[in-house]
């Protein structure tokens, strides 16, 4: 069977039989291989089914309202710290609410009045005392305050209250926003949901008993199961089923069903789209939040970080489902669980990948990502087919003009800048310059191509350790090391990008992100290639100039040593951004960028209309790695190191967040979108303006990023760019009455 | 000499026959009529010529098989194709969306326009533009643009190319009958200058007044084929058109077209009846 | 157009206000909250009773009785800790903080003049570089302390490297200890981890000829296993079985991976994690129904250990830690336990909530220790001679048992490293066991 006659056979009626003979393959596997095999086949289950349920909670969700979800581990997470705050202190916490009596009571405080005082919003609302504990080595073991029973229903209430609210505050103003929008929304939510927990439980891992019983369940040939993991596969499949009973059978299920394809479908059922989205919200917040109260256990703890990113294989499982069939989702997810636990097993097998003498440590993360792009792949196809909604709609993309002598001015202002203003501020410009060249990057691939990539800072992840790893260690000199980064960034560009010749919209956002955790998992965490040692970053010289940031420097006017960092750093990355937004300018302009912009509106029209669909999105990918890989190699020479947390797929996702924020189809955009990066220009206006506590960063980024995605679903550069044009058309409107003739290309993108 | 011709095509979709064994001709300098009722498969077959759904048999295009290219490459061998719902490209303007088909993108261009773009020369399009009447509307966005005039940039797009061949999917839908006359004549005279057509349309009146041939579909199959003067004299075209047994598959446009004018010469018009 | 117009103009206002909304927001906020840490850690219940014995912290310190005079102008220490993000280290700063309460109320801070700290907390990579930054350019400031950097360290170092003299406090990557312009009074994880291989090789458990490690998939751990723990162990001809998981790996993949290990069969097991790892590793040798020897490290301490077993550690596992336990009582010929008796007491007196057993208490030294060094030094000690009295501190180190420090002479693939000896306890029988530390003067030498 050759590869083409594969892919038409393997059409989306087939996905489920094809579900099926995987979980056959899985269930034969487990008859034949022997019993320690079988065990961890098994004892996957449990964590598969933590992982089915997030799927069926992004599932649901994306049924309901449209939206992808990547806040559905984070509710998960929160969900299980609800529970754990009621059961075992016998508090309900809350998240930081606006109190609007402390500013007078902080004018007040100007005023002298010291001791003036009103009322705070509590932190933890107190519904039940923990009896007295007992002491052993030095820790306090209490019985906990509340009964489950009582716990897990307020639990379930307060997540019923927070689905309504991510429904009334976040997602209903969004209903009729783009697509990306609405993805920006729930990353900031990821973002709010992680903060909220730091800050009233700290990061620490807390321990929760277990819920259900968990006694061995014994099986044949030696296998056991926890009883608890039993029950949790149980409760998921008894989930999945309702699910399915609830949209096969029911007018709600139908309506919603109508609705996700055609709001007029839904009124004639006579549900509002609307309440139907509200509904689904709940359901899917009370889903992903009670597994989250329900898993933490099996885990023996939980902590914000371990359950929130267990988004990354639900996402995979959705994507396998298309985000449509429950069914489906659910044998993905307990696959993608069995799988990770065998994989884990089997990784002393010699057969098994080897780096550096021992198993490669990601495979059992990365594998299951390979699995699903591989699939997709197949499922595919290389244009659209009639009728297919695929296509995302994104902002207007601005043809600039006179952007070369505006260039020049910023530029040469942002250089007079960085010796003039103190040292916070050089660094926070030089960490905002950077930001720029990656949401550019986005410019180039997301606003131009309509390519969704949460992959970028993992490109540029590729370039900095190629950089540290390669160019430095065999002494390559300064403009051939980051090039050559660069170059090796667009080789793994290239082939990650392969899949999206063949997947689109929203689903390559996840096909992307997959490729994001695969280079984390085999790249950046493989020894034989990031190394174990730290992976430092010699400082830039060129004709024996040293200008890194860390460089000592001489001020040019009146001489002295200038405070660090040194601004000639500034000034290389002022002209790097300057030469790339020029360049990325000029793409829009010509003929290239007039084929982007056409494979991103219609990629059947513009294949008819001669365009290489996929050689524009080769291009544009390859074009976007290479000025990812320019701004790791940038970040590298900032930090002197390159480290793998800072680049991957958490990352990626909330820089994507960035730079659409910031305007995803302008060059202007980009600039915003560096402006409000993490320890950039925004950010050390509030830390150094506003004086907001760190403590606060986190949150007021994930706050300020639901905010504007609300406020500007077509990103802060398009809005200023409306308010300009109506200024501009307030004018003409003095000698012309007629509106309608000006056009209003942003409008019409919504 | 014919520059296209297929023989042979079929299409299934799960398993049903979209077209099944469909021979066609179209001559070059040619105006060559493809007509049948809805979910006859007229669209598909344009679909198929142009590579969008995969089909079987042979596609020969100006003497050389086609059937294996992409739709890309037979975009660029000169095989044309204009859209039902015109399908323009929104985020460009008017001007933009002709520059995209009547440029090719290399890498060495690529690299030189990143650093100094090229003013390119847009004179041969301003004069398609002028020949359709859309000369003022060079830097509108199409979003701006009345119904009417998305058609005719769809067409404009679809000449930018310079094909040899153009099939043109339903150009006249959505128009009214002064608008469908005068595209009807604007095509004509293309044909006359030399361009070989292939031309889907419901309004029978103008397929019947400006083709050269036609070919009749129903349910995938050819049931004729003819001058228009045997068209309309044939009795399988005429129970097709008669009997409602078609789905509506193209929401707004319902059957067949109501407005088929008599015919030069006097001979009554076909479709007309169809509608009640 | 007036409609439509006048949204957008809104809209374009809104954007511009959504920075100052959120500052509002902001401002809000922080009168609103309070920090958590209080409130949720709960305990503390069995430190030592009895007053606490200044004179032992005065010898240390080498300061007088009594408070400091707030009237002076205080001395500053930069203090960098990872902290309001996921994963933060909270408990470093508490024990930073207890210790600056502590010596200037009692100790007389540095001849008089208050000790005072000023932090900078890191959240992402660039708040390593800002911190370093700020602290660089900040004059008054001439040595900087760090608690617990797992993200913003390489860049923090970068910035301040042969700048300014700084102590890192509880490392946790390979950099903290491979930075030859810094020093680190505890033996950390390279002292802790290699000290353990040493003790098995030296048959510390017998005759060993396999080890299983399961190691968490991160820099740190990895780090660990990879470099310190296998290399002496295989060059001793035992075979060492290394399996990695995810640092979210769920309950079934950490029973998998030890299955892969091979932890049921291997002389013996060493589980290198965080405390949730260890918390998975200890329920999943219950429900493998396997027995192995367990060689696992402090970090593994941790309180929801703890409450997660309701109250005791896992039976008969063996800890490598720095050779003194809070768990254990101090010994007059042990000054080190004697100094961690001290930290209890203070700890009851100020802030008996705190979280004291983690990062805490070798913080709490760190201060002290600076505070001996400005009190020899004087309040006006210069960047040049705190570099040289960091990098030439003799010891003993406040907490930290195995004098003498010796800085950059542990090992040469460690140059950070003061202090190369550790120490193991077991825990049988609800009781703690001195196997091989200072309680038993059997400490380790980790790299000799």
């Amino acid at each position: 069977m050759n590869a083409s006659s594969l892919r038409s056979w393997f059409t989306p009626k087939r996905i489920p039989a094809v579900v099926a003979g995987i979980l056959g393959v899985v269930v034969i596997g487990v008859i034949l291989a022997n019993s320690d095999q079988t065990q961890a086949i098994v004892l996957g289950l449990g964590g598969g089914a933590l992982i089915a349920a997030i799927a069926l909670s992004i599932t649901l969700n994306y049924q309901g309202s449209g939206v992808v979800n990547f806040a559905a581990g984070a509710i998960a997470m929160y969900g299980g710290y609800v529970y754990y705050g009621l059961r075992v202190n016998g508090q309900l916490f809350l998240p930081p609410i606006p109190n609007p009596l402390a500013p007078i009571e902080g004018i007040a405080h100007l005023a002298g009045a010291a001791s003036f005082s009103l009322p705070h919003i509590p932190v933890f609302i107190t519904l039940a005392h923990p009896s007295q504990g007992t002491a052993a080595f030095g820790t306090f073991i209490q019985q906990p305050a509340m009964p489950v029973w009582a716990a897990l229903l307020i639990s379930v209430m307060v997540l019923a209250v927070m689905g309504l609210a991510f429904h009334f505050l976040i997602f209903r103003p969004l209903r009729r926003a783009p697509v990306l929008a609405k993805v920006v929304a729930s990353v900031g939510l990821f973002i709010v949901m992680q903060a909220v927990i730091v800050l009233r439980f700290t990061s620490s891992a807390k321990s929760v008993e277990p819920i259900l019983p968990t006694k061995p369940i014994r099986m044949p040939r030696g296998v056991s199961l926890p009883s608890d993991q039993m029950y949790l596969v149980l409760i998921v499949i008894a989930v999945t089923i309702g699910l399915w009973a609830l949209f096969r059978f029911t007018r709600f299920g139908l309506a919603t069903r109508a609705a996700s394809e055609n709001e007029k479908g839904a009124l004639v059922l006579g549900y509002s789209p609307d309440f139907l989205a509200g509904v689904n919200w709940v359901a899917s917040t009370v889903l992903a939040g009670c597994f989250g109260i329900l898993a933490a256990p099996i885990n023996q703890s939980i902590d914000p970080i371990t359950i929130t990113l267990l988004i990354v294989p639900a996402l995979a499982a959705a994507l396998l489902a298309r985000f449509s069939s429950f069914v489906v989702t659910l044998a993905a997810g307990l696959g993608i669980g069995m799988l990770t636990s065998w994989i884990q097993l089997v990784s002393n097998k010699s057969w098994f990948p080897k780096a550096n003498g021992s198993a490669i440590p990601g495979l059992a993360d990365a594998l299951p990502f390979v699995i699903i792009i591989v699939v997709l792949v197949l499922r595919g196809k290389s244009l659209p087919t009639r009728g297919s909604i695929e296509t995302i709609k994104l902002p207007f993309a601005p043809r600039s003009k006179g952007s070369f002598p505006t260039t020049m001015i910023l530029g040469i202002a942002t250089i007079g800048l960085l010796f003039l203003v103190t040292p916070n501020w050089r660094l926070a410009i030089v960490n905002s310059l950077v930001g720029m060249v990656i949401c550019l990057s986005l410019v180039v691939l997301t606003g131009y191509v309509g390519q969704i990539s949460l992959m970028q800072m993992a490109l540029a992840g590729i370039s900095g350790f190629t950089l540290s790893k390669v160019a430095d260690a065999h002494h390559i000199p300064f403009p051939i090391g980051p090039l050559l980064g660069a170059v090796v960034a667009v080789i793994v560009g290239l082939l990650a990008g392969v899949p999206a010749l063949r997947v689109r919209g929203v689903n390559l956002a996840v096909v992307t992100f997959a490729a994001a955790v695969t280079i984390e998992n085999l790249v950046f965490a493989n020894p034989a290639w990031s190394g174990l040692q730290g992976a430092s970053v010699r400082s830039p010289s060129l004709f024996g100039f040293r200008f890194g940031p860390n460089d000592a420097w001489t001020k040019p006017f009146g001489g002295g040593k200038g405070l660090l960092p040194n601004p000639w750093f500034g000034v290389f990355c002022v002209v790097v951004v300057m030469v790339l937004v020029l360049a990325v300018v000029n793409i829009r302009r010509s003929r290239i960028g007039r084929h982007m912009l056409a494979v991103r509106s219609n990629e059947r029209a513009a294949a008819a209309a001669g365009v290489s669909v996929s050689g524009t999105k080769v291009l544009a990918f390859g074009v976007a790695a290479f000025i990812a890989g320019i701004g790791g190699a940038l970040s590298g020479y900032r930090f002197g190191s390159v480290t793998a947390g800072y680049f991957g797929a958490i990352p990626s996702m909330i820089f994507l967040a960035y730079a659409y924020l910031g305007g995803i189809s302008s060059v202007s955009g980009a600039m915003v979108g560096g402006i409000i990066v993490a320890g950039g220009i925004l950010t050390t206006i509030f830390t150094n303006w506003l004086h907001i506590s760190e403590q606060y960063t986190l949150l007021l980024a994930g706050i300020g990023l639901i905010i504007m995605a609300i406020q500007n679903p077509k990103g802060v550069a398009g809005a200023i760019r409306d308010g300009v044009h109506l200024v501009q058309r307030r004018r003409a409107s003095t000698s012309d009455v007629s509106d309608s003739a000006i056009p209003e290309p942003v409008e019409a993108t919504v | 000499m014919a520059m296209l011709s297929i023989s042979g095509l079929s299409v299934s979709f799960g398993g049903k026959r979209a077209v099944d064994d469909f021979n066609l001709e179209v001559g070059a300098g040619s105006l060559v009529g493809l007509i049948g009722p809805n979910g006859a498969g007229k669209t598909t077959t344009i679909d198929a010529i142009t590579g969008f759904v995969p089909s079987q048999g042979a596609v020969d295009f100006d003497g050389t098989d086609i059937s294996g290219l992409s739709s890309t490459m037979r975009a660029r061998a000169g095989l044309g194709r204009t859209w039902q719902s015109s399908e323009l490209f929104d985020d460009l303007t008017v001007m933009e969306n002709l520059q995209v088909a009547s440029e090719r993108v290399d890498v060495r261009g690529f690299l030189r326009d990143l650093f100094r773009p090229r003013n390119d020369d847009v004179s041969e399009l301003t004069k398609i533009l002028d020949s359709l009447d859309l000369a003022g509307s060079a830097d509108a966005l199409p979003t701006d643009l009345s119904h009417g005039q998305r058609k005719l940039v769809g067409v404009a797009r679809a000449l930018a190319a310079q094909p040899k061949v153009l099939c043109m999917d339903e150009p006249a839908a959505g128009l009214d009958t002064v608008e469908s006359q005068a595209l009807g004549r604007r095509i004509r005279s293309l044909v006359d200058g030399g361009l070989s057509v292939l031309l889907i349309d419901h309004d029978m009146g103008l397929v019947l007044t400006i083709c050269d041939y036609l070919y009749v579909l129903d349910f995938g199959q050819l049931i004729a084929e003819g001058t228009p003067a045997q068209i309309r004299a044939d009795s399988k075209v005429i129970t097709a058109y008669l009997g409602e047994r078609h789905s509506d598959d193209h929401g707004d446009e319902h059957g067949v077209d109501t407005a088929v004018p008599a015919a030069p010469g006097g001979t009554p018009a076909v479709g007309g009846t169809t509608d009640g | 157009m007036g409609m439509i117009g006048r949204t957008k103009v809104l809209r374009a206002l809104r954007t511009t206000g959504v920075v100052a909304a959120t500052g509002l927001l902001a401002a809000a906020c922080s009168s609103g909250g309070s920090s958590s840490s209080t409130t949720t850690t709960s305990g503390g219940g069995s430190s030592p009773s009895g007053s606490i014995n200044n004179s032992l912290a005065l010898t240390y310190t080498g300061g007088k009785a009594g408070a400091a005079n707030s009237s002076l102008a205080p001395v500053k220490v930069g203090y960098v800790n990872q902290q309001y993000g996921s994963p933060s280290y909270p408990e470093n700063t508490d024990g930073a903080n207890l210790a600056v309460k502590y010596i200037n109320a009692q100790l007389g801070g540095v001849q008089g003049h208050p000790i005072q700290l000023v932090p900078c907390y890191v959240a992402t990579e660039e708040d390593g570089q800002k911190c370093g930054t700020q602290f660089l350019n900040d004059p008054s400031i001439n040595l900087v302390l760090t608690g617990t950097l797992v993200i913003g360290n390489d860049s923090l170092y970068k910035v301040l490297s042969g700048q300014k003299p700084i102590i890192i406090g509880n490392g946790l990557t390979v950099s903290d200890f491979t930075q030859a312009a810094a020093q680190s009074y505890q033996p950390g994880a390279p002292g802790v981890i290699s000290g353990m291989a040493k003790w098995l090789v030296d048959g510390g458990l017998g005759s060993v000829k396999t080890v299983a490690v399961v190691a968490t998939n991160d820099a740190g751990a990895t780090a660990s296993a990879k470099l310190l723990f296998a290399p002496p162990l295989e060059a001793a001809g035992i075979k060492v079985t290394e399996v990695f998981i995810s640092p979210t790996a769920q309950g079934a993949d950490v029973a998998s991976a030890i299955k892969a290990a091979g932890g049921g069969t291997a002389d013996v097991f060493v589980p290198i994690t965080p405390v949730q790892g260890c918390i998975a590793v200890a329920d999943a040798i219950k429900s493998l129904g396997i027995n192995p020897k367990v060689v696992t490290t402090g970090l593994c301490f941790g309180t929801p250990l703890i409450k997660h077993l309701g109250g005791t550690f896992p039976n008969g596992w063996y800890f490598g830690g720095y050779g003194v336990s809070y768990f254990l009582p101090p010994m007059a010929s042990v000054p080190a336990s004697e100094q961690l008796a001290l930290y209890e007491q203070v700890v009851k007196q100020y802030n008996p909530n705190m979280e004291y057993t983690g990062f805490a208490g070798p913080t709490f030294g760190n201060m002290m220790t600076i505070t001996q060094l400005y009190n020899k030094l004087g309040t006006g000690a210069t960047i040049a001679q705190l570099t040289d009295a960091t990098k030439n501190f003799a010891g003993p180190q406040f907490g930290i048992p195995g004098t003498p420090v010796a800085c950059g002479k542990i090992t040469a693939a460690f140059p950070t490293l003061c202090v190369g000896q550790m120490g193991i306890e077991q825990f049988l029988n609800g009781k703690w066991i001195p196997i091989a530390d200072a309680y038993n003067n059997k400490l380790i030498n980790a790299f000799g």
